[in-house]
């Protein structure tokens, strides 16, 4: 009994040679290909705004291997548009329909969503359902509240392997996710054949982020395994990558807290024992995990409006301004602050302004040990977020002007002070997002908030069970 | 004197989750992996001071010497809640471990 995946990540444009590495894989055999799309990376601007960064890329991305789910009839699993929300699935699934029009693919795809519905959080608070905090962070409320719920934009959940398996079970060509865990895409076919839930979770691991477990982590190239009862091999499909011992066992360090232990729905995840070893045919067999059944959770996230920006990017090559950009910057901010035009605007509360200095501490903020600019030239950036669109470009403007022609000690620059590289001078960078939820939710079944609905590509959907 | 810059051959950092950045060691060889090792320079107390957060946020040190890594993980100072993040993705925070003196 063995599993043998394909995976991919679907916002990573592919190697040149995508579609060699394809081929190569599928003369080892493939049972499912898997890539997944969603990620909270990026902070809770996807989320918020409901917007992708690119969904024509995503739609680039998935032609080679949608193809060869469709001429070999290899069932898929995908989860698709950055933040996972309804609004972002639709989105994809619409640039998989064009696929699919324009290539003649048919697939019969379930697709679930993972928005969580607002009145079934109501109802676990109110039933007394504890949903805490992961982390004690400025802005979220160590237990969710009703008015966290309330002031969320939209809320979504990680769905686990458990709504993959049964939409796979009810025999669809492929299964395309909002919000996901990565490992559960994974996941869910070995679970269905009876694979051990350590080992699978542990492949699963491995193989998210496709070639970047492989000797030169690349994300461009896809990776390969075969699953069984006790462990399973890797295998780089790519002529230009391989897999190593340690490229492998490196791959369980990568974005995460801890590599040995993880928290994951339904248990922890412990490859604290695990071992890599060299088979003869270029791969790397992976064994040793451990699952200790944990109370099922999900991890959900919320996203709010924080406010509108908008900034001024100056460009300094004047020395004399070099060492008093901090002073003459300041000054600026405090000129908002008290201008008598912006009275009616509290600093702190309706408006917010920093200026970021890279050349200097741009980067590492406080925790920069360089006293002051070293270099020979240097980028400014105020930065404000506002209460509206318009304030914001307001201050920004006005930020403009005192920085461009404002004095400062030994100024000799009296036509203009620093470069403008770019004309609106005030960018407006649009509506700016935090976390109003990021909890973890208790389930009791596993599958309880998400909905799955069987669509026909290209064309229409129906409503399954 | 050698910094962690010099004793390793890849450096990195990264967020674990939006909150969170963790940082990855890579060795070249066991011996530079020991000798970061047994300094303790990675001890929590000095995680913590290098990037200004209590000690009951460290997360490791850990280490993995078959594959010549360590890692070790702490709250992100200024994360995607803060408006002004200066590092949405913590890919450029390996820094105050990078000049640790071993």
């Amino acid at each position: 009994m063995s599993v043998k995946i394909l995976s991919f990540i679907n916002h990573a444009p592919q190697a040149l040679d995508v579609e060699d590495s394809i081929e190569r894989a599928l003369e080892w055999g493939v049972d499912v290909i898997v890539a997944q799309g969603t990620s909270n990376d990026w902070g809770a601007y996807w989320l918020g705004s409901g917007l992708q960064a690119n969904s024509a890329n995503m739609k680039a991305n998935l032609r080679p291997y949608l193809r060869a789910a469709s001429e070999r009839k290899i069932p898929f699993v995908l989860s698709v548009g950055q933040a996972g929300a309804d609004i972002h699935v639709e989105e994809s699934l619409s640039r998989v329909d064009e696929l699919c029009r324009e290539e003649g693919w048919n697939f019969d795809v379930g697709v679930i969503s993972a928005d969580i519905d607002p009145d079934f959080l109501r109802a676990e608070l109110r039933a007394g359902t504890r949903i805490r905090a992961v982390h004690d962070v400025e802005g979220l409320s160590p237990y969710l509240t009703e008015s966290d719920i309330s002031e969320s934009i939209r809320i979504v959940g990680l769905l686990g392997p458990e709504p993959i398996m049964d939409a796979l079970a009810a025999g669809v060509d492929g299964v395309i996710t909002g919000r996901a865990v990565d490992i559960a895409l994974h996941m869910a076919l070995p679970l269905l054949k009876g694979i051990p839930r350590g080992v699978a979770a542990h492949a699963g691991k491995i193989l998210e982020c496709g070639g970047i477990a492989g000797s030169n982590a690349d994300a461009s190239e896809p990776i390969w395994a075969e699953v069984d009862e006790t462990g399973f091999v890797v295998r780089s499909p790519s002529a230009s990558q391989s897999v190593t011992r340690r490229s492998v066992a490196a791959h369980s360090f990568y974005e995460r807290e801890d590599p040995f232990r993880e928290a994951n729905p339904g248990g922890m995840l412990d490859l604290s024992e695990c071992t890599y070893a060299e088979t003869p045919d270029g791969g790397i067999r992976c064994e040793g995990a451990r699952w200790i059944d944990e109370p099922y959770t999900v991890l959900i996230e919320g996203a709010k409006l924080l406010g509108y920006r908008s900034i001024v990017v100056f460009g300094i090559r004047e020395p004399a301004l070099l060492r008093e950009v901090h002073a003459l910057g300041d000054r600026v901010l405090d000129w908002l602050d008290s201008a008598p035009r912006f009275g009616a605007y509290e600093a702190g509360k309706d408006f917010r302004t920093k200026v970021r200095v890279f050349g200097h501490d741009g980067v590492l903020g406080p925790l920069e040990p360089a006293e002051g600019i070293t270099g020979h030239e240097a980028a400014v950036i105020f930065d404000i977020v506002a209460v509206n669109q318009d304030l914001a470009d307001h201050m920004a403007f006005v930020a403009f002007q005192h920085f461009f022609t404002g004095s400062y000690p030994g100024r000799r620059t009296t036509a203009g002070n620093a470069t403008l590289p770019f004309v609106p001078a005030n960018l407006p960078a649009g509506p700016v997002y935090g976390f109003s939820v990021y909890h973890i939710l208790p389930l009791k079944n596993p599958s309880d908030p998400f909905t799955t609905r069987r669509v026909q590509l290209p064309g229409g959907g129906v409503k399954i069970p | 004197m050698s910094k962690i810059q010099d004793m390793t051959a890849a450096l990195r950092s990264k967020n674990a989750g939006p909150f969170m950045i963790t940082v990855d060691l890579f060795f070249a060889n066991e011996a530079d992996f020991d000798a970061v090792r047994d300094s303790n320079v990675l001890s929590v107390a000095n995680v913590a001071i290098a990037y200004r957060v209590l000690e009951s946020g460290v997360v490791g040190p850990f280490w993995h010497r078959d594959a010549l890594m360590a890692k070790v993980t702490v709250p992100k100072h200024s994360s995607c809640q803060d408006v002004f993040c200066n590092d949405i993705f913590g890919s450029q925070q390996h820094f105050p471990i990078a000049q640790l003196e071993v």
